[in-house]
């Protein structure tokens, strides 16, 4: 199967420091997705999750590397065609909050049909169909088209953004943290929603979140950013229960759960010690943060290619990637000593 | 669906979050009785006979989705409920000191030396020209009546505390110069300053990535266990509650709807409605699992359906729900109390191990 979304070696940088080559917001990140699949992006604020979806659209200013949709290259479209390439409907974002991202003086069958006009979609009446059969897949009442955003609740307001992504039938749908803003039930509405439209439309999906428990659920494979790095990837299940880079592991020890069995305490794989002295300058983006750095994390570490269970692809950045484990299984360090607090100036 | 036996015998090992484990004779640092909230300047009632209490040192969690009177109870608990909504009927009294005659002076006496809080956004709560050191020192000096010297040295000594690395250093910092994080260390910091009775944390960690919100919820077990403080946490995540609550108070439309020991309640609940939170909760396991959603929605704020609020959206519902016009909170065992008629004959699953489908 060919892949819907290629990314290859991209490198995004903001403002003055684009020509600096030094801090980079993302470097060297390579991803793919194939169409009827779910492609999970975790990391934390400010890890470059939201810049790269956005690089793929044309709003971040990309240094580097190549962005292919649907085998066309659209790497730094300028003008006219970046606006075909938008207006073409093939892509699709989905935005963070949806009270925001919805005009909140349109009505809801407004607002679907919007994206239809701009892409000049058929006659007016099919424009009508497509829209009743945008509301009818993602679940919603037909008789909402008349109501205002501000009169739905948080999971209608996201469906309704995502029937007015997926409107215009696209190839690629970039949904970034769709569920954030939505409570338990709601969030594992919309994710089962995401699971059956990508099989309907046969679309690419790329959801960017900064929950584990959300994508754990839906995505069929997961890759973790941090500081614009791609640290990890590989099939979600696999890569969740048996991390292979030490931030992987620390985001699986932190999340919260209703249950916690043979699981690794978070506190072992935080950096107690003060980060090493050369961390800032170089090296390893996890150095500064990493229990387990050593004088080899200076350089920042090659992409390893492992194969795993089913010899699905998985990839790690990391110099100890296979033996930081080993170090968890000796007996925990004695408790960091208590600080005492420096001297009043 | 759920196919394993219910986690009986070995109830999940909450590692060392839940520090000092509630001994049975302690006073009750919080005591909250009858309560009952209104909004939209008394017509519609919000909050319906809440009863709890918080022992020294015990850590409590309410958890509920939003709308359901969590952060209600919580904020009329620390006095700051919004413009229009009002304590009704009940009381709620800090350790012998009753909340709901105080006027303002006694507020000012009470928050901040016995009563300490800490919100969502951390950087909306500090002053953004002024170093978070001086912030945090300012109340010491005029709380405490500490000299500035002394209220330095204790800001400092605080600033460790919470877990930041060189206080010293972050004494002088502004909050833009800190992560999302070392502002809410900053603001528990603040909030422990005073050496309360009570630490409440509405939605403090929600705002935070992962890693940070563990590291947090570390800090806040940490200082319960070193300074025996009395956590109301409230949530809508039940797997943060899960984590550091030794009890847990599940809020349904308004109501209490079950509560009980935490590590009880997981595995076996006795409301519909916490036994649907469990099954749509992370589980921490992480193998492709069947997403659960609970049906139907919870009733508009301030409406009052008759008998069971949660009857229409649970699949236990039978004629009985609905025949009364209110329901009481039952007890259900020693220590647990659930607003359910059918709690006895059901057989409700809790966070058992999950059918692997992978």
């Amino acid at each position: 199967m060919t892949d819907l979304l290629r990314v290859e070696e991209l490198a995004v940088a903001f403002g003055r420091r684009a020509g600096r080559g030094g801090a980079r917001v993302l470097d060297g990140v390579s991803l793919h997705a194939r169409a009827g699949e779910i492609l999970g992006v975790i990391g934390e604020t400010g890890s470059g999750k939201t810049t790269l979806a956005r690089a793929v659209v044309g709003l971040s200013p990309v240094v580097g590397g190549r962005i292919t949709v649907d085998g066309a290259d659209v790497t730094g479209l300028r003008g006219r065609a970046l606006r075909d390439f938008r207006r073409s409907g093939r892509v699709q974002y989905l935005f963070q909050d949806p009270l925001r991202s919805l005009d909140p003086d349109l009505t809801v069958g407004e607002s679907v049909a919007e994206p239809l006009a701009v892409t000049g979609t058929g006659s007016r009446a099919e424009r009508a169909a497509r829209v009743a059969e945008a509301l009818h897949r993602v679940g919603l009442d037909e008789g909402l088209a008349d109501r205002l955003p501000g009169r739905l609740s948080g999971g209608q307001r996201q469906r309704v953004a995502i029937a007015r992504a997926v409107v215009t039938r696209p190839r690629l749908l970039l949904a970034d943290e769709p569920v954030s803003a939505l409570d338990a039930s709601n969030r594992n509405h919309v994710l089962r929603l995401f699971d059956r439209l990508r099989h309907e439309l046969d679309v690419a999906v790329v959801v960017i979140s900064h929950d584990l428990s959300s994508l754990a659920g839906i995505a069929d494979r997961i890759a973790v950013l941090y500081r614009g790095r791609l640290v990890e990837q590989g099939p979600t299940a696999d890569v969740l229960a048996r991390p292979l880079h030490p931030y992987t592991a620390l985001l699986t020890a932190s999340a919260p759960s209703v249950r916690r069995e043979n699981a690794v305490v978070a506190g072992r794989l935080r950096r107690v010690a003060a980060p090493p002295p050369w961390a800032a300058a170089g090296g390893c983006v996890f150095a500064a943060r990493c229990p387990f750095a050593d004088e080899h994390c200076r350089e920042a570490p090659a992409r390893q290619d492992r194969l795993a269970d089913g010899a699905a692809a998985r990839e790690v950045a990391c110099h100890h990637a296979g033996t930081w484990q080993r170090q968890l299984s000796v007996p925990a360090p004695p408790p960091a000593p208590v600080r005492t607090p420096a001297a009043t100036r | 669906m759920p196919a394993s036996p219910r986690d009986t015998d070995g109830a999940p090992g909450r590692g060392d979050l839940t520090a000092a484990p509630p001994s049975a004779a302690r006073e009750d640092v919080l005591a909250v009785d009858g309560l009952h909230i209104t909004v939209s300047g008394g017509r519609t009632e919000a909050v319906r006979d809440v009863s709890f209490t918080v022992r020294a040192g015990e850590s409590v969690g309410l958890v509920g989705e939003s709308g359901s009177g969590k952060t209600l109870t919580c904020r009329s608990v620390l006095g700051v409920l919004p413009p229009g909504c009002s304590v009704s009927a009940g009381a709620a009294t800090l350790a012998g000191t009753d909340l709901t005659a105080l006027d303002r002076r006694g507020w000012e006496r009470l928050r901040g030396v016995r009563l300490g809080a800490v919100f969502q956004d951390p950087a909306s709560y500090l002053n953004p020209s002024l170093t978070v050191g001086r912030q945090l020192a300012e109340p010491l000096r005029v709380r405490k009546g500490l000299s500035r010297a002394d209220a330095h040295r204790r800001a400092v000594e605080l600033l460790g505390a919470v877990g930041l690395h060189e206080p010293a250093e972050v004494y002088h910092r502004y909050p833009f110069e800190l992560s999302g994080g070392m502002l809410q260390r900053v603001l528990i910091a603040t909030a422990i300053a005073g050496d309360p009775d009570l630490l409440v944390a509405d939605e403090a960690t929600t705002a935070l990535d992962t890693v940070v919100q563990a590291e947090v919820l570390d800090v806040l077990a940490r200082l319960r266990a070193e300074r025996g403080l009395a956590l109301l946490l409230v949530s809508h995540d039940l797997a943060v509650v899960a984590e550091v609550c030794d009890r847990v108070l599940v809020f349904y439309a308004g109501e209490i709807v079950e509560d009980g020991p935490t590590e009880q309640v997981l595995a076996a609940p006795a409301h519909p409605y916490t036994e649907a939170l469990l099954r749509v909760a992370s589980i921490g396991d992480w193998q492709r699992r069947e997403l659960a959603v609970i049906p139907g929605r919870p009733p508009e704020a301030g409406a009052a359906p008759p008998g069971c609020r949660f009857a229409p959206r649970c699949a236990h519902a039978a004629a009985a729900c609905t025949a009364t016009p209110t329901l009481a909170l039952t007890d259900a065992g020693p220590g647990r109390r659930t607003r359910c008629v059918r709690a006895a004959e059901l057989d409700l699953t809790g966070a058992a191990p999950q059918e692997v489908t992978a």
